[in-house]
């Protein structure tokens, strides 16, 4: 190692353009992905419902403070425990007194657990954990990191899964998508079962009503969810919003900005599982979790408002910006923080980690600003890149 | 494989000797400017000096490329200082005609469209913008307040600029920085697209347009590029990507990433080889990326000045 960020970045951007098959995976992946963005080209409906979030996101900001406040107690009192943590070591300390050791954990996909590092975390204090999107599975048994805020695993080629699943699975099965995706769920399902704890996250949170909304299609969030005893959600206080409506505009819009299609799931979820069905008598669980614990992240991001970089928190996470990004798509995960990749992860990066941590980061942004297109939220993703390259939030 | 220290020494360093970021000579600058007349005048050309750097630019891209690609780039990097000599580039002599006659061209279509336009020779300073886009705030900065020196002492009214770089800089960037030259046009504002023909010599009818990301997203020229070339009598196709949406040429990252530089573009060069007809860009440093690849011309090489 050279101790030179900007070398290091560079190295590992040259190794992943000499990496012939991941190229090719994130090429493919790249090109379904444009395939279903047309599908959105000059559909009113969303157009709308992008309005519409755009406003619900800028009125959450101008009193995020208080909404963040107002869902806690709403959660509390829908019979949810919840956290607000100001710090990083404050969010992995909540999860790790709530988990424990010697757990087996269950978790969906979720990126401000990847910016916590809590896998790794929650592993070090002795517990079994399991990644249970398909993605994210692919990225915790290979050691790779995400190359996208959603397709989290779109450099891995399906002839790489194989070998992968081959190693570590002792997969002997036929080389096609289905079958190795069944495998898989295989083994996620038994682990699911199983689990002591199930660790999800949230496209939204609604103050008003205190639910938690999160999109999926695999169905492994709503399993990790309810299966298991203890749910705890992690999530970053920007996904507070007034209410539950509003909550699934953000939800809404996510999913079409991914796929170009509506999700086939959406979970809400406003607190353990319950019945009063004898007697009126409240007992916990019925066949949901017993517990739901939420904790809300700062991790920098109240810092944020009031600065440049406030306009970075109405950020859906659809990862638009990023399929759109032709150096993203050239360099996959070589160009992140970690969790957070591209021209928006260089924003997201200075907001969790400081600016200090972004500005090497910026120095790949071609400041086409194309980005900027894709973006439902009009988040000024390469104008706010270049300004970090230039020093901006640095003392 | 060089580290940021030894590309921005070797561009400071070519600025602070020769006012010029990759060392151009004043030849070089100027050469194509002979019978252009001489400021004053109403409306003074700035060319900021990128269209004739593509020559420059062209030749630093491969060898900035090999240095990075060289297992014994290491030693490159230790030596430092010496990194940026090393990339003392020759420029190619082709290429440098082309491009004289491109900016030849651009006078001609001003004057065509009417605007009597001057040069002011080798003393035209360079525009500072790869300063900007390398992070170097200072640097541009002082950069900046020599042009716009420059430019108030021409007296000119307008200035006209020919690329979209140049263009952002002056009109974007420099009233944040350092305050506001005069009125600012790029030459496409002021073509008059039916004074404009197919120029002589150029083979086929039908051309593909790489957008510039500055020109269509900044400028918002996208437009106007393509009624200059339908009035000159092209059919212009459209990649998928195009418009404010278009794909980078991979240029930005020339200096600090060539090699990803080099793999954007061959990545667009792609996206273009699926259309028929010629690639054109309106911008020097697409020009010099792209055109390392395979066949791109510049719009100023595909029309000139005459009623259809």
């Amino acid at each position: 190692m050279s101790g030179d960020p900007f070398l290091e970045l560079k190295r590992e951007a040259y190794r992943w353009l000499s990496d012939e098959r991941a190229r090719a995976g994130m090429e493919r992946a790249s090109a379904s992905f444009e395939a279903s963005r047309r599908l959105l080209e000059g559909n009113a409906y969303v157009e709308e419902l992008a309005r519409e979030v755009r406003e619900v996101k800028r009125r959450a900001l101008r009193e995020l403070e208080s909404l963040v406040a107002r869902a806690r107690e709403s959660l509390e009192r829908n019979g949810a425990h919840v956290v607000v943590a100001r710090t990083r070591d404050d969010a992995l300390r909540a999860v790790g007194d709530i988990v424990g050791s010697g757990k087996l954990v269950v978790k969906s996909k979720s990126i401000v657990t990847e910016e916590l590092g809590l896998r790794e975390y929650l592993r070090g204090l002795g517990n079994e954990v399991w990644e249970t999107d398909l993605g994210e599975f692919l990225l915790q048994i290979s050691g790779n990191r995400p190359s996208h805020f959603v397709a989290v695993s779109m450099h891995l080629p399906r002839e790489e899964v194989l070998d992968l699943l081959r190693e570590k699975l002792n997969y002997r099965g036929p080389g096609d998508v289905p079958s190795m995706v069944g495998a898989v769920r295989e083994f996620l399902r038994d682990r699911i079962m199983r689990a002591d704890v199930g660790i999800t996250g949230a496209n939204a949170v609604a103050a008003e009503d205190g639910a938690v909304v999160q999109v999926e299609n695999e169905g492994n969030a709503r399993l990790t969810g309810t299966v298991p005893p203890v749910n705890v959600v992690v999530t970053g206080i920007d996904k507070v919003v007034p209410t539950l409506v509003d909550a699934f505009r953000v939800a809404l819009l996510e999913s079409y900005y991914v796929g170009g299609t509506p999700p086939t799931y959406v979970n809400v979820t406003s607190g353990p599982s319950g019945t009063r069905d004898v007697e009126h008598v409240l007992v916990r669980p019925a066949q949901g979790a017993k517990e739901m614990h939420v904790v809300l992240v700062d991790n920098g991001r109240s810092a944020a408002l009031g600065t440049p970089l406030e306009e970075v928190l109405a950020c859906i996470r659809c990862g638009s910006c990023q399929l759109a990004c032709p150096v993203l798509t050239t360099v996959g995960p070589a160009w992140s923080s970690g969790a957070y990749m591209g021209g928006i992860g260089v924003l997201w990066t200075a907001i969790t980690m400081g600016a200090g941590a972004a500005r090497p980061l910026a120095d790949m942004c071609a400041e086409c600003r194309v980005c900027e297109e894709y973006c439902p939220m009009g988040i000024r993703v390469g104008l706010l890149a270049g300004e970090i390259k230039r020093g901006a939030g640095q003392t | 494989m060089l580290d940021k220290r030894s590309v921005v020494g070797f561009i400071l360093d070519n600025l602070r000797r020769t006012g010029d970021p990759l060392a151009a000579t004043g030849e070089e600058l100027s050469s194509w400017a002979a019978g252009v007349p001489r400021p004053p005048s109403e409306y003074l050309i700035y060319t900021g000096h990128l269209y004739q750097l593509v020559p420059r630019m062209r030749a630093s891209i491969g060898a900035l490329r090999a240095i990075d690609s060289s297992p014994g780039s290491g030693l490159v990097l230790r030596l430092g200082r010496l990194a940026a000599g090393a990339l003392s580039i020759a420029p190619d002599g082709g290429l440098s005609s082309r491009v004289s006659a491109m900016l030849r061209n651009a006078h001609d279509l001003l004057r065509a469209s009417g605007i009597e336009a001057s040069y002011a020779g080798p003393s035209e300073p360079y525009s500072g913008i790869l300063l900007h886009d390398l992070g170097l705030v200072d640097p541009f900065r002082e950069q900046a307040r020599r042009v716009l020196d420059f430019l108030e002492a021409s007296r000119a009214r307008v200035v006209v600029t020919l690329d979209p770089h140049t263009t952002y800089a002056l009109r974007e960037l420099y009233p944040k920085y350092v305050g506001s030259p005069p009125e600012v046009r790029h030459i496409l504002e002021l073509v008059d697209p039916s004074a404009v023909t197919r120029r002589a010599g150029v083979g086929a009818e039908d051309l593909k347009v790489h957008d510039s990301c500055l020109l269509a997203k900044a400028l918002g020229l996208h437009g106007r590029l393509r009624e200059v070339l339908s009035s000159a009598g092209y059919r212009v196709h459209e990649p998928a990507r195009s418009g404010t949406r278009t794909f980078c040429c991979g240029g930005p990252l020339s200096s600090l990433f060539p090699r990803v530089a080099a793999e954007i573009s061959r990545r667009r060069m792609e996206q273009l080889s699926a259309l028929p007809g010629i690639a054109v860009s309106a911008c020097p440093v697409c020009l010099a990326n792209l055109g390392a690849l395979g066949e791109v011309m510049d719009w100023l090489e595909v029309v000139e000045a005459g009623r259809r």
